[in-house]
């Protein structure tokens, strides 16, 4: 038996309304999480219909602001904020993000107390927004607790938050949704103790990119961020969020082509990443993993101490790299040293991010199958 | 010819279409502060518009060390005898040749040029070397338009299933893709 996708009778629109109703139906609060891009404005949207079918008065919106957002996106989420039917909180919270260049791992802390001193923050705060303050926090370090304990705070009963995920965007997600038969799109999120009494909600996980434009332009005439239309112009991606992390500053060029200006305020905050847009193109990331692998667990040591830069970073790259070590001494074959170098360069190292072995068809496949017909 | 000019005799248009990087606007302070002001300015003599050289201009206006060493003065070759849709034509040709355009004023100025003048497809392939691909993007500007979203019909729904291959209808995940590498 495998897990496979059925498709039904109806299609996305359709599905997504019923689905909607039946978070309405099921939670007390409802909330739509959202992020100023195209899928949180289609599920805004939906929100929209229900409230008014049932006279729910404003859709309840929150939205994380990281800081390092583009002026398009904040210029659309203050239009958002100022529609009469919207009822948003605004998060202005401290915790870490990461800037990756060529490799180097480092954290900053969003709206930390640090920068700003220094005048390095991208952005002012904008006024009324919920701080780490509010919640008996400074912005010197780390929130304690995930984001959304935080953003939950206040909420009455059991929430929901709908978020705009959908399958297509990536393999990672799309797993994640198919994971559970019933409610697939009903979650607690991950990493949030299980007694905190909050659900992430994803009614359009089935649908393509033109499915949410077509149903924001046609069903509802409604703005949408001024970014897509420069993505547009430029050939570029359609993504909106922080362009610093390892895998989105790998486009940093999207960021020059379609807001120069905002990658000029980036760089006056973060000098470093001039080099990544400079050298990127001609950067070989597959000869600095050979590199350093070839001189096994010497070479990991050196790697984690020359490219992950600051304490918690460098903690979370040494307890990784011991989990591989168990693993690699178990199955040397499906943990090999260059996969550990190449998750500690290129892949999240989140919190309690668990060790996997090579997958199936990847670039660190084909080089285990290569060494292994050398053998 | 050229001539030294007082910098604030020059106009930077309000059709402006080239940006540089604060980095590498760094760089061509440095440059100037080294060796000097080794390329015209190009001016459009009708209206003292810069067509090239705006931001070096900006920089002898704005850097106290930059106007000093050059006495608020940039050297300044002439262009006369055209109108304003030529100087904006001639302005795209010379950045667009160098690869440092901003996508969102060139739309304006294609838009602009189309209206203004009635260039046609034939000629905005002749004078900027665009596609009619890049011209209808430039012309329309939507990412709606580009990718034809009124054509498109809702995909169907589907939910997970546990079932043994080959008994419910066959269709692998279409995982999206930027539309280029990285860069």
């Amino acid at each position: 038996m495998t897990r496979q996708r059925m498709f039904l009778d109806v299609n996305v629109l359709e599905a997504a309304r019923a689905r909607i109703r039946h978070v309405y139906d099921t939670f007390d609060t409802v909330c739509v999480q959202f992020s100023g891009g195209k899928d949180s404005t289609a599920v805004l949207y939906l929100a929209k219909e229900v409230h008014e079918e049932r006279g729910l008065g404003p859709v309840k919106v929150i939205f994380r602001d990281e800081e390092m957002l583009s002026p398009a996106t904040v210029s659309y989420v203050e239009m958002v904020r100022d529609f009469d039917w919207v009822d948003m909180e605004w998060y202005c919270l401290p915790y870490g993000a990461e800037i990756w260049v060529l490799g180097r791992r480092q954290t900053t802390i969003l709206w930390g107390d640090r920068r700003r001193e220094e005048g390095r923050w991208v952005r002012d705060m904008p006024p009324g927004a919920i701080t780490g303050y509010h919640f008996g926090l400074d912005h010197s370090k780390n929130l304690p607790q995930p984001l959304d304990y935080y953003q939950m705070q206040g909420k009455k009963g059991s929430v929901a938050f709908i978020t705009g995920v959908r399958a297509a965007e990536s393999m990672v997600r799309y797993r994640s949704l198919v994971q559970k038969l019933h409610e697939n799109y009903i979650v607690h999120p991950y990493g949030l103790s299980k007694s905190v009494p909050l659900k992430f909600a994803k009614p359009i996980y089935d649908w393509n990119v033109n499915d949410v434009f077509k149903f924001i332009s046609e069903e509802h005439g409604a703005p949408y961020c001024e970014y897509y239309d420069l993505a547009a112009l430029t050939g570029s991606n359609t993504r909106v969020g922080i362009p610093l992390h390892a895998t989105a500053i790998r486009r940093i060029g999207d960021v020059v082509a379609t807001e120069p200006e905002f990658y000029d305020r980036l760089y006056e905050c973060f000098p470093q990443i001039d080099a990544q847009r400079r050298w990127w193109p001609d950067f070989d990331v597959e000869k600095l993993i050979d590199d350093y692998a070839q001189d096994g667990w010497d070479g990991v040591s050196e790697f984690i101490s020359t490219y992950i830069i600051g304490p918690s970073k460098t903690r979370r790259a040494k307890s990784f790299a011991a989990e591989f070590r168990k693993k690699h001494i178990a199955d040397p074959y499906s943990y090999p040293i260059n996969y550990l170098i190449r998750n500690l360069m290129l892949s999240e190292l989140a919190r309690g991010k668990s060790v996997s072995p090579v997958g199936p068809k990847t670039r660190a496949d084909t080089q285990r199958k290569r060494e292994l017909s050398n053998d | 010819m050229t001539e030294m000019v007082d910098v604030k005799h020059l106009k930077e248009p309000s059709w402006y279409a080239g940006y540089t990087l604060l980095p590498d606007l760094r760089v061509l302070a440095s440059s100037l502060e080294s060796f000097g002001q080794l390329a015209p300015v190009i001016v459009h003599e009708e209206t003292n518009e810069i067509i090239d050289g705006v931001q070096r201009c900006r920089l002898v206006s704005e850097n106290k060390h930059l106007r000093e060493k050059f006495d608020g003065q940039v050297e300044v070759k002439w262009v006369s005898g055209i109108t304003t849709p030529d100087a904006m034509i001639l302005h795209v040709q010379m950045n667009r040749g160098r690869g440092t355009i901003n996508a969102r004023q060139l739309s304006r100025i294609v838009r602009s040029l189309r209206s203004a003048c009635g260039l046609t497809a034939d000629d905005f392939k002749r004078i900027f070397a665009m596609s009619f691909d890049e011209l209808e993007l430039m012309l329309d500007g939507t990412l709606l338009k580009h990718r034809k979203v009124n054509a498109h019909s809702y995909s169907r729904a589907w939910v997970p299933v546990e079932a043994p291959a080959g008994t419910v209808e066959k269709a692998s995940i279409s995982i999206e893709k930027p539309p280029n590498a990285d860069r």
